[in-house]
């Protein structure tokens, strides 16, 4: 069930009877009035108010008890009943905890990023599908509440705090500015509003994960040529994750780049790369990979050692991978 | 016998304390801040028009209306118009002469007014607050600039929210000793006509709830003026603010609401001819939701990260407080059964507040269902729903405004333009708030929104603009009323029962021409100076009938004090530039170390205006409040009157008790924030902030000795001993110079490390707890000055040695909050 389906069920349980009952009651107390309206032949009263009269109260109040009684049933019957939906929404379907993708959300006045288990962090959220989606969303400056009306799914961004809620989304397609900020958050909250993409089914997320995970790599001599010879090897290593190292051979390169689809886990990498020889001067660079990506290095002759500034735009900044680097898709 | 200038003179309404006069005053100054907040209401509708804005107003402008239009209508409209129909009937409806404390009562009136000129300054000085009236952290501190400016509107926002609960925390004060002390005999508490029950219920709600307010406001006044990190933090800000907040913000809903479920209660009454069933039951629900309004404000963040027990917890109490109405709503359908029915303007107007508040109620349940409050959480059906219940209750005040005209005026109003006012507000209402429920995936606070969300937007425009034509027309009515209507006999409306119907309209300047008593069950005036006492139920001696002691009712110095404080809080809104560059120095120097770095910096160069502002403003303060002290001021005194249960101290001692609750609720809320933020951060984790335990001990010594000098005070003044009185006085006032001096010096060792009030959450915790306590004693220390001049001028307190024992009350209070503090923040 998703949580569209839930909410569906209980909001049109509640509106039916909201209706029923406030046509019944305010129908009831506007005839009331008419009926008891003051005429001038109106002689059935015997115990008038009047002026100066310690208050006490009309009436025997055994109707008020009845009527009471009958609303509070009503409500708590219909609290009770949605109490069981409230802890499904809470725990998540079963599938939740084993292959459920996990997104971390963050709000930025006035942005959504998103970062997922496998490293990526494209500039839109992509889901596939009838697939459960685990969110964790925080904010790294305000209050924030993120929030995808089309699929019942709501969660409080606050600074410091996690919170984690689910959705599975059934309809694929663009969605446009589906994604609200539903706390005011600054000058810009009216327009924090970012695009949903739902696709087919899991195997076209997958394709869409695998062309996520495209790495392109160039090597180039200070002349701004391909490098086409001289090269032994070139690794590829994850700074946290074990087990994601690649190695490509010189030859592997054609005309000086190579296209890498198999890396599948996104994050900071070392990349180095060492020469044949001493044709160049090794290499040793971090890059972030987090996206489709486009790298190119500069193999420089031995000789100048000093200046290699200019080589690659990402200059080794470990720790910090939140920057834009990888996301241009 | 008055001594107060004629109505048409101005000066009549600046020296003013009577009960009436306060009335009219707060009445006529909410109207206009209804008409403000109501224009701030159309300027956003129109920009609402279309998707995207119609471009009238910047993303921040809008965020100013929004924010300036909840904030004016919760604070400076809803709750003021309430007090101004409390001020003029309550002490009519219980047979009183005038509030127990007449000069606090032109007190608060004059902060209120005060504050209201604060927040219409604040959108000249940068703009106003533009974070929503719920002004959630940290959007709410200077840090996060990108998101919010960190304008002196924005300060002079806060520190006009702090004046305005100081006005309330004096109402409330005021009223809850009134109404407990000053009933006229006969008159039980549980026989209190129904509008003046609801007010009891709200001002008690109210002294908890706005001093819950005050905390919180005083902490985000710090935080904004001083640079202290409250809610700057990722540390649970956020959480904490919310918490803060919601604890008074939804005991909020019930005190804007409950006056105008009175005010349905009397004109149901009064337009059906009948008494009100399950009269009894009514109370007591009332009482319960008063009661209980403090156990749900985490409704308010179902969304956030508490967990599912809590959510349970509150979703439990959520429904129980939802019943009780229930119970009124259909007391009120019930009362018109065998009625006779008229439908006046004001019935017509209570009819309407109560079919429009069903409609909120049905709506409500939808949120109550945790599930659907996720989904319905900060969109427009949140919006719908609120309106639909608090602007149900403005439609009661309307009608509260149509029945008790003409008592207040002398005038009969139109009934044609009267029900035409209905006819057009009731369109407009529903045309204006309607659509939000159909439009309600849309969130609050944008105006980017889908297009099919677009016709219902601008249906409730158009709906906006309707329901403000309504009130061109309320007001014509009344303005036609006032120069043409024909003058309205004591009392316009059959079957109505309560004592100000007993009375001329408008009623004179002193209320009664006797006594009122209800000692025969009947309402009476009774001729004490013609007759002895008829063996009626008289709490106090005969002696105390006999002096019909001379009453003042004209005071210029409330509002002088009103005009210190608001150009002091002017003042210190300005300062956060000074404070800023200081900090900004000291980090640079390498004299302070901040834990997150140095924040975004205030948007407002230093301006030397407002710290002259500050200086002026307090020796304003001096001056009146000295003035205000020596003043010689007779209340109006009710010699024989009900007081149960507080029939056994005087006015001036459960007026003290009645405040030292609300502080307590005050530094509760302080402690609270530390408890919250300690545990968020881990309990043992905390790093003690002083740099010895042994300030703190000694300082408890030293309070705790000062605590026994007071109580020699009071002994040395009951023996009409006067040298022993100031010895002991004087004592007292070294001890509390010697604890201000300990703690100059901790404070001192600690600036000596580089660690001051922005250095980190623990150090802004720290010192921002004990200097709110330090504060506590510096107003103690002064008071204690007063008195010892007093002593010395004029041989005070030897014959009435009352103001002894409270000033001791007081002092013993701060006493305690100390041994609180002290373990707190030195031990554990």
């Amino acid at each position: 069930m998703t949580r569209v389906d839930v909410f569906e069920d209980i909001f049109l349980v509640f509106l039916a009877l909201g209706t029923l009952v406030g046509i019944i009651v305010v129908s009831y107390t506007l005839y009331n009035a008419y009926k008891y309206r003051d005429t001038e032949d109106r002689t059935d009263d015997k115990d008038l108010p009047a002026l100066g009269e310690l208050p006490t109260g009309g009436g025997s109040g055994k109707k008020l008890f009845v009527s009471f009684i009958l609303s509070a049933i009503v409500v708590i019957a219909l609290i009770v009943w949605t109490y069981g939906m409230l802890l499904y929404v809470e725990d998540g379907p079963d599938e939740l905890d084993e292959d459920a993708i996990e997104v971390d959300v963050q709000g930025s006045a006035f942005s959504w990023s998103y970062e997922y288990d496998n490293g990526l962090e494209p500039n839109e959220l992509v889901v596939p599908a009838d697939e459960p989606v685990q969110i964790s969303v925080t904010s790294t400056d305000v209050w924030h509440t993120f929030g995808i009306s089309q699929e019942r799914v709501k969660a409080d961004a606050i600074p410091g705090e996690h919170d984690e809620t689910w959705f599975i989304a059934e309809d694929p397609g663009e969605y446009e500015n589906a994604i609200e900020c539903f706390e005011l958050c600054g000058a810009g909250h009216s327009s924090m509003d970012d695009d949903f993409r739902v696709l087919e089914d899991q195997e076209a997320y997958e394709e869409w994960v695998d062309e996520q995970f495209t790495l392109d790599i160039t090597l180039e001599d200070e002349d701004e040529e391909p490098v086409t010879e001289g090269v032994d090897e070139l690794t590829l290593v994850h700074q946290e994750e074990e087990g994601h190292e690649y190695a490509y051979d010189g030859d592997e390169f054609e005309n000086g780049s190579i296209t890498i689809n198999e890396i599948d886990q996104g994050g900071d990498y070392d990349v180095e790369i060492t020469p044949e020889g001493d044709e160049f001067e090794p290499v040793e660079e971090s890059i972030v990979f987090t996206g489709p990506s486009d790298e190119t290095f500069t193999l420089e002759s031995p000789e100048d050692e000093e200046d290699d500034e200019e080589n690659n735009e990402d200059e080794g900044d470990d720790e910090t991978d939140n920057d834009e680097e990888g996301g241009e898709n | 016998m008055s001594d107060l200038p004629p109505k048409t003179s101005i000066k009549r309404w600046l020296v003013t304390t009577n009960h009436k006069d306060v009335g009219t005053l707060y009445l006529a100054t909410a109207l206009f801040f209804l008409v403000l907040g109501g224009m701030m209401a159309l300027l956003f509708r129109a920009q609402l028009w279309q998707s995207g804005g119609t471009g009238i107003l910047s993303g921040d402008g809008f965020n100013q209306a929004v924010t300036a239009h909840g904030l004016i209508m919760v604070f400076w409209f809803l709750s003021p118009i309430a007090s101004g129909f409390a001020n003029y009937f309550v002490p009519l409806q219980i047979g009183a002469k005038d509030l127990a404390f007449p000069r606090l009562n032109a007190l608060s009136y004059w902060f209120y007014l005060f504050s209201g000129i604060m927040i219409a300054l604040s959108f000249f000085q940068g703009g106003t607050f533009a974070g929503g009236w719920t002004m959630y952290a940290p959007l709410n501190v200077p840090t996060y600039t990108p998101a919010v400016e960190a304008t002196t509107g924005g300060t002079i926002t806060v520190f006009a929210l702090i004046l305005f609960v100081l006005s309330i925390t004096l109402g409330t004060i005021n009223f809850l000793v009134t109404i407990h002390r000053s009933r006229a005999e006969g008159l039980g508490l549980w026989n209190i006509p129904l509008f003046t029950w609801s007010w009891l219920l709200t001002v008690w709600m109210m002294l908890f709830a706005f001093a819950a307010l005050l905390a919180a406001l005083l902490l985000l006044g710090i935080d904004r003026v001083m640079m202290t990190q409250y809610f700057a933090t990722d540390q649970g800000s956020g959480l904490l603010w919310a918490h803060l907040f919601w604890f008074f913000g939804h005991p909020e809903v019930y005190i804007v609401f409950f006056p105008a479920l009175g005010i349905m209660f009397e004109t149901f009454q009064t337009f059906c001819g009948r008494r009100l069933v399950g009269r009894k039951w009514v109370i007591i629900a009332m009482v319960l939701v008063a009661v209980q309004s403090f156990l749900v404000w985490m409704h308010h963040m179902f969304l956030t990260t508490i967990n599912l027990e809590i959510k349970t917890l509150i979703m439990a109490t959520t429904i129980g407080i939802s019943l009780p109405f229930d119970l009124m709503v259909f007391a009120l359908i019930y009362t018109m059964v065998k009625g006779r029915v008229r439908f006046t303007t004001p019935f017509l107007f209570s009819l309407g507040a109560l079919v429009l508040f069903i409609l909120g109620g049905i709506t409500g349940v939808f949120l109550g269902a945790v599930v659907l409050d996720y989904e319905f959480r900060g969109t427009y059906w949140v919006v719908a729903h609120f309106h639909y219940v608090m602007v149900s209750g403005v439609t009661a005040l309307i009608a509260g405004l149509y029945y008790w005209w003409p008592k207040i005026s002398g005038k009969m109003y139109s009934e044609k333009l009267g029900k035409l006012n209905f006819a057009v507000y009731f369109f407009g209402f529903n045309l204006l708030y309607f659509p939000m429920f159909l439009a309600w995936e849309t969130p609050r606070r944008v105006f980017h929104f889908g297009e099919s969300m677009q016709i219902y937007h601008q249906m409730a425009t158009v709906g906006a603009f309707v329901l403000a034509t309504s009130f061109a027309i309320m007001f014509i009515t009344f303005g036609h009323s006032y120069l043409y209507g024909p003058k309205a006999p004591d009392n316009p409306w059959k079957y109505s029962r309560t004592a100000e119907w007993a009375i001329p309209s408008p009623p004179p300047l002193d209320n009664w021409s006797g006594r009122p008593s209800y000692a025969s069950g009947q309402l009476e005036f009774v001729d004490d100076a013609a007759k002895a006492t008829d063996g009626g139920v008289a709490t106090e001696t005969p002696a105390a009938q006999q002096e019909e002691e001379h009453a003042d009712h004209a005071s210029i110095w409330p509002f002088g004090i009103g005009l210190g404080t608001f150009v002091t809080f002017i003042g210190i809104s300005g300062l956060t530039p000074y404070v800023y560059d200081f900090m900004e120095s000291a980090v640079e120097a390498g004299n302070a170390e901040i834990a997150n770095g140095l924040p975004a910096g205030p948007d407002a160069e230093p301006n030397i205006m407002f710290p002259i502002l500050t200086v002026i403003g307090l020796m304003i303060l001096t001056y009146t409040l000295f003035k205000f002290g020596v003043e010689e001021f007779n209340a109006p005194e009710m010699a024989i009157a009900e007081r149960w249960p507080f029939g056994g101290i005087d006015n001036t001692k459960m007026g003290v008790w009645v405040f030292l609750a609300s502080d307590v609720v005050v530094f509760g809320a302080a402690i609270g924030a530390y408890v919250f933020m300690r545990i968020h951060m881990g309990w043992t984790e905390w790093e003690t902030i002083p740099f010895a335990s042994w300030p703190g001990l000694l300082n408890t010594y030293i309070l705790l000795t000062s605590s026994f000098t007071v109580i020699l005070a009071l002994v040395m003044a009951e023996r009409q001993n006067k040298k022993g009185l100031l010895a002991t006085l004087g004592a007292t006032m070294l001890l509390g110079f010697a604890f201000m001096g300990v703690k100059a010096y901790e404070y001192s060792v600690k600036f000596g490390d580089g660690d001051y009030w922005f250095s980190g959450l623990e150090y802004s915790l720290y010192y921002v707890t004990t200097g709110l306590h330090a504060l506590h004693v510096i107003l103690g220390l002064i008071v204690a000055g007063f008195m010892i001049y007093r002593v010395l001028s004029i041989d005070a307190y030897l014959e009435d040695h009352r103001p002894v024992e409270y000033f001791g009350l007081y002092w013993h209070f701060v006493d305690i909050v100390w041994v609180f503090l002290f373990p707190l923040f030195y031990l554990v």
